[in-house]
């Protein structure tokens, strides 16, 4: 019995705050070619957009080129679309020879035991963040959805925009 | 003690707390069961919450369960329970981080050592029925350092089995205590070198008086190395090229002697290596493990990994205690919106007393993403003996169209066809049609028509039909809300690189997940 009015504790005090994650932690992970690759140091380019996609995933496929567009659109004024593969050990051998077969530019870092999917709070593939210069979280969608890539675009243009304008 | 360091954390400026839910209502039975059941209701929820302060992170986790008619049934373990799997304080810093309590770590590629979770699946016992999630993880002490290009990680810990529920008063879900260190170097040239030794003593009840119980202690090391040649092919002139490889082999201490990949020694050896050429990529695996299934780890098994509804259960699951074989898929991208991909994989088991099975799958898919259509066509043809399938061709087609403003609308035709080592051949079918993003809503409705003699109970039948249909919800990231009406099948469900038996479910489902 005391342990659940001490999970119902915990949870009204938690909930009671009504927040969400609005800064993006850090973290560390290797890319392709197992170079160390750090989130603060791309954030200082510009604004990052994370795909958490896996090989399995075929809604993760669909949005690769869509992201490949944003990419090429906005790279010039300091966006990185960076692809998150969270496959784990099973696929890993797969992963360089499965980009390479999509016209893809963007970096992919390997998240190999998932430690940055659950730093992010993922459930479903593939996940998209949208993070601020600044590290806020603007925006997050889970599953494949084309209305919100388009929603994506418009939140990015506005972004940097305002950034250009603040210059 | 927790409560009092989350709430004093608080005050820093960039403190951000959080929770997780992921809870499901189910009103439904068991359909394929021989035992005739009645619709039972359940509740299970998973609440995850972590507060995290600068370089300070805590976390708790808790489950729950109630489902009140498995009392009738005679289930073995507890209708009810509610539980904290898992409490955790971390701190990090530039170049590492310590952390008490629960926590996932890796050892190379996990043949050694991996803690892990499948993440938003709830798993249901197929003894106890009830339900939890799979969490593969440690309890205990960790410390990583990263200075430069090392990585040392010191774990003390015991390790929890994923598939006991939590608060089982009859199993102990804790497995002994571990001990391990793992240190590895990324070296010039692209290599990498690692290595790592691990001790597990675990306490067993005496076979001949379960009151005594016999100490048992085991040493395990392992060895790898990583080696990127991408920039040796530069060097040599081969431009738009790349090639990466991979070598572990782990051993039980005192039981073998290096460098022995008999059947009589505990071991473990995985190697892999990838090639690509302009739009051309190869990928290739082997593996040979013998008496290698430690509970704690979770070796790469070396077989794709299927997202096809009827391939996804047609597959193999690795039996670490006596498996070779390897894997070998192929890409290619004739255009830039067409690709092809091939696949053959191939596990052999050695069991006691002679028992040979073998597996073997050979797909071959097309691949179309237009600018409103894409399509997928595959073909898969594999033997699986150990499950008596001495033939199974599957095939299908997906295809979407996405629409304006939006909206995708999404067909899924598969067929199968299984010869059965005993009995007549077989065949499944299935149709699925989702309508996504409709504002925030999606509609699936999908049937399946088996003749597998699993499914169907009553003799007479020839076939049977197997519908359902889900209406998703996700009004914001926070939420996300799923219901599901209609019958679903047993058999092998893999996610994230894990595969798991699941049982069928005829009945209603609401599946609510939030993030606060």
């Amino acid at each position: 019995m005391k342990t659940r009015y001490f999970l119902l504790a915990v949870l009204i005090t938690f909930t009671a705050f009504g927040f969400a994650d609005k800064k993006a932690k850090n973290f560390k992970l290797p890319d392709l070619q197992n170079q160390q690759v750090e989130l603060d140091d791309l954030l200082q380019k510009g604004p990052v957009v994370l795909d958490f996609w896996a090989t399995w995933c075929k809604p993760c496929i669909k949005a690769f080129p869509e992201f490949e567009q944003l990419y090429k659109k906005y790279k010039k004024q300091g966006l990185t679309v960076v692809g998150i593969n969270t496959d784990g050990p099973r696929n890993r051998a797969k992963i360089k020879p499965f980009v390479n077969s999509f016209d893809i530019s963007f970096p992919i870092l390997i998240d190999l035991n998932n430690d940055v999917m659950r730093q992010f709070r993922v459930f479903a593939l593939p996940t998209t963040l949208l993070i601020a210069k600044n590290g806020e979280i603007i925006s997050t969608h889970a599953g494949y959805s084309a209305s919100k890539l388009k929603e994506l675009d418009e939140k990015l243009a506005e972004l940097l925009q305002n950034a250009d304008t603040h210059k | 003690m927790f409560f009092c360091i989350t709430i004093s954390a608080h005050q820093s400026a960039n403190a951000q707390p959080s929770v997780n839910t992921l809870s499901t209502v189910r009103q439904g039975k068991r359909f394929q069961s021989f035992q005739k059941e009645d619709r039972q209701l359940s509740f299970y929820s998973d609440v995850h919450a972590e507060y995290q302060a600068d370089y300070l992170l805590f976390g708790a986790r808790a489950q729950g369960f109630n489902a009140p008619g498995l009392r009738d049934l005679g289930a073995p373990l507890q209708e009810r329970y509610a539980h904290f799997s898992q409490l955790y304080a971390e701190v990090r810093w530039d170049w590492g981080k310590a952390r008490i309590g629960n926590y996932y770590e890796i050892f190379g590629k996990g043949i050694l050592l991996r803690g892990f979770e499948l993440p938003g699946f709830i798993y249901e016992g197929l003894i106890s029925r009830n339900q939890k999630r799979i969490i593969q993880d440690f309890s205990g002490q960790l410390l990583v350092l990263q200075p430069g290009a090392w990585t040392i990680k010191l774990l003390n810990a015991k390790p929890v089995d994923p598939l006991q529920q939590p608060d089982n008063r009859i199993v102990e879900r804790y497995v002994g205590r571990l001990s391990g260190v793992e240190v590895d170097v990324a070296l010039p040239a692209g290599v990498s070198l690692g290595g790592a030794y691990l001790e597990h003593r675990n306490e067993v009840a005496d076979p001949f008086d379960v009151s005594l119980s016999i100490k048992r202690q085991a040493a395990y090391a392992t060895r790898f190395m990583q080696w990127n040649a991408w920039d040796v092919l530069k060097k040599t002139g081969i431009e738009n090229a790349s090639a990466e490889f991979y070598m572990e082999y782990a051993t039980r201490q005192g039981a073998d002697q290096f460098g022995n990949l008999g059947a009589d020694v505990p071991h473990g050896f995985y190697s892999s290596g990838n090639f690509t050429y302009g739009k051309l990529g190869l990928s290739l695996e082997y593996k040979d493990y013998n008496d290698f299934n430690l509970i704690f780890n979770d070796p790469p098994p070396g077989i794709r990994e299927s997202s096809e509804f009827l391939l996804n259960r047609a597959t193999h699951t690795l039996e670490a205690e006596s498996e070779t074989g390897y894997q070998i898929e192929a890409f290619y991208a004739p255009g830039r919106q067409t690709r092809i991909v091939a696949n053959y994989s191939l596990a052999r088991n050695f069991f006691d007393f002679g028992i040979r099975q073998l597996f073997q799958e050979r797909y071959l898919a097309f691949e179309f993403r237009g600018n409103l259509w894409s399509s997928q066509f595959f073909i898969d043809s594999g033997q699986d003996t150990q499950v008596g399938e001495l033939e199974r061709i599957t095939g299908g087609m997906l295809t979407s169209y996405h629409l304006e403003r939006g909206t995708t609308l999404a067909l899924d035709l598969q067929m199968q066809g299984i010869q059965p080592e005993f009995g007549r051949y077989f065949r499944n079918q299935y149709l699925s049609l989702k309508v996504q993003d409709i504002r925030s809503f999606s509609f699936a409705f999908s049937i399946e028509r088996t003749q597998d003699p699993d499914v169907l109970n009553e003799a007479e039948k020839s076939a049977d039909y197997l519908l359902s249909a889900t209406v998703g919800w996700q009004p914001s990231f926070r939420h996300n809300l799923q219901l599901f009406a209609g019958k679903r099948r047993s058999g092998t469900y893999c996610d994230h690189g894990f595969c798991v038996e699941v049982l069928d479910f005829e009945g209603i489902e609401l599946r609510m997940e939030t993030r606060l």
